[in-house]
């Protein structure tokens, strides 16, 4: 296990075992750690996806260039009905009246 | 007379056969089209299972109410600080959902962003060859992210843990443990075992299942990247096959409890095929998470 798992596994286990001590405790004593719980669980969310997005490749960049190419391949689908329209009004004068 | 006429035929000939030479048939750019959509929905299963064990991580058990009767009997008065916090309680959690909702559809954004890219490739498939080789290096990069994810899972950089199970099951074992007839206390203990040995078998079918349904969007994308590489010189019958092979992942994990040690495998397998294909084996080097 690596230092990053090691250390997700640690901050895991401290969320967890706050919120039994959470779920067992007055609503006085409650109301003096919901603070405490929450930034504890924040940090863990934020430190969970911090790691999924070192997996993550694709940069804004990236989907620029994919908005890009999806408007030129939109943009080939017009030229080509048009081309497709021109070819069939050649081929209908040619059949008509040549 | 007939000359002219043929000039025109000619002329429409050349018009669709330049469109042909450097595009491909609309059979071709169907097949990738649907393959696309194919590593669309795969991906997106994969994303919402990260989604949902990451999540898990956090939750915690639904408080039970004779518990908050116990609280209120305890307290000397209550105040609207205190009635307050009871009322806040549920939304413990929700705002670190919504941060893990969020950072999930930025990522499947990204994987409806390329798929969006081939909607009208059909229509366009004589004029968009250009257009297609540069969508290869999209295809590439969503493929490998996807082989990080289930590494990622697979080395507990993800954290597969049903919280709220766990929390409860601390409660009912200790609440066992205070029982005082030795009977009746083993009896419980023994429940609480069983609990105990579901809940790691839950877990490891979820850490699994993820793994599994990574892989399986990661092949799908290495076809997608296979035939967009080879989008000129495949033939439409070896595009009709690749798309068929995509499809053909789909159905066989249909009964996935029964299955899934062998197919834990054959995806790991096609992992390791992945990974030592010279071609991959550059891409992934240079860009597969250590």
């Amino acid at each position: 296990m690596d230092n990053d798992a090691k250390m997700l596994e640690a901050m895991g286990d401290a969320v967890t075992r706050l919120q039994i001590k959470y779920r067992a405790s007055s609503i006085s004593d409650r109301m003096t750690m919901k603070p405490d719980l929450e930034k504890l669980t924040r940090d863990y969310v934020d430190f969970q996806l911090k790691l999924i997005q070192e997996g993550v490749i694709t940069t804004d960049a990236d989907l620029e260039e994919m908005e890009d190419i999806r408007r030129e391949i939109d943009n080939a689908a017009r030229t080509q009905e048009i081309v497709q329209a021109i070819a069939r009004t050649i081929a209908f004068i040619a059949k008509r009246f040549i | 007379m007939k000359k002219r006429k043929y000039t025109l035929y000619a002329w429409v000939f050349v018009i669709l056969g330049a469109g042909v030479l450097n595009g491909c048939t609309k059979e071709k750019a169907e097949a990738i089209k649907v393959t696309v959509e194919q590593f669309r929905i795969e991906a997106i299963a994969a994303i919402n299972q990260l989604k949902n064990i990451v999540k898990q991580s956090i939750e915690m058990p639904a408080q039970d109410e004779n518990k908050l009767i116990d609280d209120l009997e305890q307290e000397d008065t209550i105040d609207y600080d205190k009635i307050k916090l009871l009322l806040a309680e549920r939304d413990i959690g929700a705002a670190e959902a919504d941060v893990i909702d969020e950072k999930m559809q930025e990522l499947e954004g990204q994987y409806n962003l390329f798929a969006s890219m081939f909607n009208s490739l059909p229509k366009g498939s004589f004029f968009a060859a250009k257009a297609v080789e540069r969508a290869q290096k999209h295809a590439i990069n969503l493929t490998v992210q996807l082989i990080n994810f289930a590494q990622q899972i697979k080395e507990n950089k993800i954290a597969v843990k049903a919280n709220a199970k766990r929390i409860l099951l601390v409660g009912q074992i200790n609440q066992n443990k205070s029982i005082q007839d030795p009977v009746l206390r083993r009896q419980h203990l023994k429940n609480a075992a069983q609990s105990l040995r579901e809940l790691y078998e839950e877990e490891s079918r979820i850490k699994n299942m993820a793994i599994i349904q990574c892989l399986k969007a990661a092949e799908t994308g290495r076809q997608v990247a296979q035939m967009i590489r080879d989008y000129k010189s495949l033939t439409v019958g070896e595009v009709l096959t690749l798309s068929q092979q995509s499809l053909g992942l789909v159905s066989e994990i249909s009964d996935q409890s029964a299955y899934i040690e062998p197919l834990l495998k054959k995806y790991q397998a096609i992992e390791t095929t992945i990974k030592s294909d010279p071609y991959w084996k550059n891409l992934l080097d240079e860009k597969i998470i250590q």
